[in-house]
């Protein structure tokens, strides 16, 4: 028995269709842990220019607890642009003011390679683990 | 210069970086280049892109950028042109920041400068900005004359 294909529907886009303004790209997600003497920023995805103010606000909150060491885990963080270099660096200079352990640890190869290309690499405390940043 | 293999129109919206950088990324590794390679051109655009949003169009969401794209043989690699109808930069003023100067912002220019085989910045006489980049397969053939290949 022959069955009989009903034809496809033609999608007609209706006038309340809107073009969006791809502001689709995920926010940035930063896992926060409470140390007994601080915070572990764990952002997770690119940090580019569109996702580097994410990660600001949330130093900017850590640093506004006053803590005595911030770590930054950079284990899923697969790329990062002078942004997010920026953002880094701006933390950097409030903890150099307050006393404040700054450390970054857990660098993919690419993300270590523009902290050396910008001759960051012995301006911040790097480590390769959670475990040397917790005794850094 | 013959016709781009790519030519691109696109507004300055940071949300668009992270596809840029993918298909750049795509178009250089099917050009030969290498995965450390198409990082670089990936991070190179990337501050570009950043440049001309942040400093030429003020984050102005709505104005446009054009990117084209060449592939190159003799060396194997990629040309890359960007332009922008932002306010002339005097070309002296693009360059990095003294890098012991630790502070945040302006290592766009030296990232590039870093990265990339070839780069040129110049006023377009229409108005605006080009950047042309190029960056070439390390294990390539270097012979002197660069060629514009066909993608196939």
């Amino acid at each position: 028995m022959r069955t009989r294909l009903r034809p496809r529907a033609v999608q007609v886009f209706k006038s309340s269709t809107t073009i969006t303004n791809m502001s689709g790209a995920t926010e940035l997600v930063v896992d926060v842990e409470t140390l007994p003497d601080g915070f572990i920023l764990r952002p997770k995805g690119d940090v580019d220019m569109a996702r580097s103010p994410a990660l600001r606000i949330k130093l900017t909150e850590a640093l506004k607890g006053k803590p005595t060491r911030l770590v930054v885990d950079l284990s899923d963080v697969p790329y990062m642009d002078s942004s997010g270099l920026a953002t880094l660096i701006e933390a950097l200079q409030t903890t150099r003011k307050n006393k404040i352990k700054f450390i970054v640890c857990n660098l993919s190869p690419r993300v270590r390679s523009i902290l050396e290309i910008a001759r960051l690499t012995t301006v911040f405390t790097v480590v390769d683990n959670r475990e040397q940043a917790l005794k850094a | 210069m013959n016709e781009p293999h790519l030519h691109a129109r696109i507004l300055s919206r940071p949300e668009l970086m992270a596809p840029i950088r993918a298909m750049l990324c795509e178009l250089a590794s099917r050009a030969g280049l290498d995965e450390a390679e198409c990082g670089h051109i990936a991070l190179s655009i990337d501050e570009a892109l950043t440049n001309i949003i942040r400093h030429g169009y003020k984050n102005d969401p709505d104005s446009h950028i054009w990117i084209s794209v060449w592939e190159l043989e003799n060396p194997t690699g990629l040309r890359i042109q960007m332009d922008d109808l932002a306010p002339h930069v005097e070309l002296e003023q693009l360059k990095s920041r003294d890098l012991d100067d630790i502070r945040p912002g302006g290592l766009g220019v030296h990232l590039i400068h870093s990265l990339m085989d070839t780069v040129h910045f110049s006023k377009r006489p229409e108005g605006g900005m080009r950047l042309v980049v190029e960056k070439f397969h390390a294990l390539a053939n270097a012979n002197t004359d660069v060629k514009v290949n066909n993608i196939s």
